[in-house]
């Protein structure tokens, strides 16, 4: 089974099970279901379905404790206790740190457009110039133009169109705001995963257009990996939301290669 | 994603009911009815997350 984890601006069936109009393939949960594997998602408080205006400004530890209230759940009803995640942007900083708290829970995880330390990455410079907005305001006031916008952030040639408003349209009839904490963690108190202290096998996700990070930061993080059944895949031709993109389709496949890799040979 | 409320998806295997119906409609018919979701809550204190 497969547990997708979302990133910081929308829900999680918003980016793992979103319907196009006239694209009938963008649902990552209807991909992998149909590939056999039962495939979970979370809304993290103040996201989606969950309950939303909390007060909370949902910051990273916050999403862990929501993965953590979540996977009694999956076990009582998987049966499995030790599952595949992947986790995207902050939501793969939410998987780092759940993976380093409980080891017992993850068989192996994907790491999507991590931030490590942000130092450098054009798109978390921004954000720290806001960093006292986002710890006044524990919601950033979001419309229909704002989800459009994020498509427009990397490289908008790696997105069809129709992707930005069906996502705009579903996300804008859920709620007029995204919580402000996971921002304010990523443009000030990066880093919070530590790479010695995960230790299941990882595969980690960067896009060829992707300012949440600098590519040298991701390459330390994974070097630092003690698991060495890991993998660094860097995608061409793909931007921040490649889950989303024109390319998802090569995301996909890294994804099924790397839950499905052999177990290494042991020497005698 | 329906307004259901699907959030955890997965495909059945080939037995009971389900499996006779999809059969009978046809293959491509078939694939799409074998996908099933089901959604779940859990609870973080007082608040409700939506699996």
């Amino acid at each position: 089974m497969i547990f997708f984890v979302h990133g910081s601006s929308f829900s999680g069936r918003g980016g793992y099970d979103l319907q196009v109009p006239g694209h009938p393939d963008y649902s990552a949960m209807d991909h992998f279901s149909q590939l056999g594997y039962d495939v979970w998602t979370m809304d993290h408080e103040n996201y989606g379905r969950s309950s939303r205006n909390t007060g909370s400004n949902s910051n990273i530890m916050s999403g862990v404790a929501d993965l953590e209230a979540a996977m009694p759940i999956v076990e009582r009803e998987t049966g499995r206790r030790k599952i595949f995640m992947r986790g995207q942007s902050s939501g793969a900083i939410r998987l780092g740190v759940f993976a380093m708290r409980n080891p017992d829970r993850v068989e192996r995880i994907i790491l999507d457009a991590l931030t490590w330390t942000g130092e450098g990455a054009p798109e978390i410079m921004r954000r720290r110039a806001q960093a006292e907005t986002y710890r006044t305001q524990n919601y950033r006031p979001m419309n229909r133009q704002s989800f459009i916008n994020i498509f427009s952030r990397d490289d908008p040639s790696t997105f069809e169109q129709a992707v930005a408003i069906a996502l705009a349209d579903y996300e804008a009839a859920l709620g007029d705001n995204a919580p402000s904490g996971t921002y304010l963690d990523m443009a000030v108190n990066m880093p919070m995963v530590d790479p010695t202290k995960i230790a299941s096998p990882v595969m980690m996700v960067r896009a060829e257009h992707d300012g949440n990070s600098t590519e040298a930061e991701l390459i330390e993080f994974f070097s630092k990996l003690p698991n060495k059944e890991k993998q660094f895949v860097m995608l061409k031709g793909s931007a921040h939301l490649a889950m989303l993109g024109k390319g998802r389709r090569r995301a996909w496949h890294v994804t099924q290669a790397f839950f499905t890799l052999p177990a290494p040979v042991a020497h005698a | 994603m329906t307004d259901s409320g699907i959030a955890r998806r997965a495909l059945l295997t080939a037995t009971g009911a389900a499996a006779v119906a999809a059969a009978a409609s046809g293959p491509a018919t078939a694939q799409q009815a074998q996908v099933v979701g089901r959604e779940y809550w859990a609870q973080k204190g007082e608040v409700k997350l939506h699996l």
